[in-house]
């Protein structure tokens, strides 16, 4: 689902009605924040889990690119 | 005001100020650069020039397309090209003319690029192959650069102390986030992990390891009547708002110091790679640095400055028609940094990887803290194993070379296990960080794959990220792929690769024209608002001279 971006919002909005500077504003983005977090683990646990082990796939990404 | 003079029927006529030629439509392009990783489980993994050079047959058989002159690779039909440099694989953009325009064509050779790979992998037998927008490589001191260009009236040269101050302060808006490079030991978040391949302000050279410079002094101009700004010091970024605020706080910018306001009169600053790196250092964006004239200034105080004078001179008829809608949106940007990173975590790319990162950390039962405890302490062992001669030469930093009893730092081990457990830090934990450390740098690496195996774009599809650009969606992106933007000297390239491509013939591009070899017409596309075709009778480039343009 395509949002609206972050800045089309931020701007329609006033100093004093700023996102972070309200105490709606500030749970609203705490909300944001553990969707984000949520999402990332899942992700996290499929990006570490391939073939290759993290310092391995570090090591094999290093040597293919010819170690400039 | 700007006047619109339409030199023919072309649907977005270019803007120019009014009695002159100066144009206020701004011309802009980008370059970014990308590491190509392959995995095979049955057998080795073809050298990388064997890979890139597949890569590059592919292309030029899946696309439309006309070779660059030389050994330059391929222009394709959006105007765009596609080539290998020092091993890296590249997309250059076709000339736009607004941010819009930038951020889909980006976002269009990117889907080009990550069809590319998926081909590739499919045709030599690998598991995988992917395009990365790595920016650095943690294991070696490789950086792969995601450069712009900004049409200018004025030399480059001229332009860097307005300039300077600015691409600095960037950073906090334009960072791709990462970890420090160039530690062998070290595992430290930073705003943007290429602000530590900058090592001076200006420079002349875009490759050289300390040598890269915040302003990049080069004129290579491409057009006649125009000079080009290149600018390296940039990350390659995922989030669409990102690149779009980059692009166009970036254009402003550059117009308000072409246009001989002289921007940074009082932000000069005293060490400005310094200052890059401190408000690289800081995820709240409060870091300061410190000015000529005395004061200490955040990046923001600096983005306000500039601001300021952009708003001051926002219908001025050489600024771009769109810099009104911009300047708001940087202004709210820079209100919303003000509660960073909690409140960009979902639009700007260093914010996501921060609170990605923390997630992870967290998740192993550990904080920021305690890695950079971790990272005081293995940055000072491998400096005890740097001194010490037996060991100066040993590559490996492992644990049981650090806690062999009989090993180099023995003494130095036993001398710091008493202060450990007041810092939550343990010797057995050793092992810990550095598998954590290798874990953070693959997941920084992976995050910007091209394609849906991306971490970013895994989690764009989730829906929890905030970055889109109003109005640019899915079948604009697939237009660009394959058309051209609507004016300037991009717009004929493109329509001339579409029309040539067809015959199949020895024709060849380049940025400032384009060779019909069966008919020995050369279309020239030295000025880059050109509108009009103009063929003109030319022999054969590649047999008459090095350089027939």
């Amino acid at each position: 689902m395509e949002t609206q971006m972050t800045l089309h919002r931020a701007s329609r909005q006033n100093a004093s009605t700023d996102p972070s500077s309200t105490s709606q504003g500030l749970s609203q983005i705490q909300a944001s924040c553990r969707r984000l977090a949520d999402a990332a683990d899942a992700e996290i646990e499929r990006a570490l889990n391939g073939d290759l082990q993290a310092e391995e796939f570090l090591a094999s990404a290093h040597q293919i690119r010819g170690g400039q | 005001m700007a006047i619109f003079k339409p030199r023919n029927s072309s649907p977005q006529p270019i803007r120019f100020v009014e009695g002159s030629d100066v144009p206020a439509t701004h011309l802009m392009g980008f370059e970014q650069e990308m590491a190509l990783c392959a995995t095979k489980s049955s057998g080795p993994v073809p050298d990388l020039e064997i890979l890139l050079k597949k890569l590059c047959e592919i292309a030029e058989e899946s696309l439309i397309h006309l070779r660059g002159f030389g050994d330059s690779g391929i222009f394709i039909a959006n105007g765009g090209r596609l080539y290998v440099d020092c091993l890296k694989y590249e997309y250059a953009g076709p000339e736009c003319s607004d941010p819009d325009e930038m951020v889909k064509y980006l976002l269009a050779g990117e889907r080009i690029l990550a069809a590319l790979a998926s081909e590739l992998a499919r045709r030599t037998g690998l598991d995988d192959a992917g395009l990365y927008r790595c920016n650095v490589d943690y294991v070696g001191s490789a950086t792969w650069g995601a450069h712009e260009s900004y049409l200018t009236r004025s030399e480059p040269s001229k332009l860097s102390a307005d300039l300077i101050p600015f691409l600095a302060a960037r950073v906090i808006t334009a960072g791709a986030g990462g970890f420090r490079p160039l530690t062998r030991t070290g595992c430290t978040f930073t705003l943007s992990p290429r602000a530590w391949h900058i090592c001076v302000p200006m420079s002349q050279s875009s490759t050289g390891a300390g040598e890269r410079g915040i302003f990049h002094v080069k004129d290579e101009t491409l057009s006649t009547g125009y000079h080009r700004l290149h600018v390296l010091v940039g990350d390659a970024i995922c989030s669409h708002a990102q690149n779009w605020l980059k692009f166009a706080t970036t254009s402003i910018v550059v117009a308000l110091a072409d246009a001989g306001l002289h921007p940074a009169r009082e932000m000069a600053l005293c060490d400005p790679v310094d200052a890059l790196r401190e408000f690289a250092s800081d995820p709240t964006c409060k870091a300061t640095a410190r000015a000529k004239s005395g004061r200490q200034l955040s990046a923001a105080d600096i983005q306000r400055h500039y601001l300021k004078l952009a708003r001051q001179h926002m219908h001025a008829d050489w600024m771009p028609a769109w810099a009104a809608m911009a300047i708001e949106k940087w202004d709210a940007m820079l209100r919303q940094l003000d509660g960073a990173p909690d409140s960009v975590a979902t639009c700007l790319d260093w914010a996501i990887k921060y609170r990605v990162f923390q997630s992870h950390i967290e998740k192993k039962g550990f904080d920021q803290k305690w890695l950079r405890n971790c990272t005081h302490l293995t940055d000072f062992l491998r400096c005890c194993l740097d001194a010490t001669p037996s060991a100066a030469s040993l590559s490996e930093f492992s644990p049981e070379l650090l806690l062999n009893p009989r090993g180099p730092v023995r003494k130095i081990v036993s001398q710091l296990a008493p202060f450990l457990p007041s810092r939550a830090m343990e010797w057995g934990q050793l092992e810990t960080y550095l598998k954590l450390r290798s874990e953070l740098f693959a997941l920084d690496f992976k995050f910007g794959r091209l394609g849906e195996k991306g971490i970013f774009n895994c989690l764009d599809r989730a829906g929890v990220l905030d970055h889109r650009v109003a109005g640019i969606d899915d079948a604009q992106i697939d237009y660009a792929a394959a058309h051209p933007p609507a004016l300037g000297r991009a717009k004929l390239r493109g329509e001339a690769i579409r029309r040539l491509h067809k015959k199949g013939s020895r024709d060849v591009s380049n940025w400032t024209s384009v060779f019909d070899s069966g008919n020995g017409m050369l279309l020239n596309l030295s000025d880059p608002f050109i509108a009009e075709e103009i063929w003109s009778k030319k022999g054969n480039p590649n047999t008459a001279c090095n350089f027939p343009f």
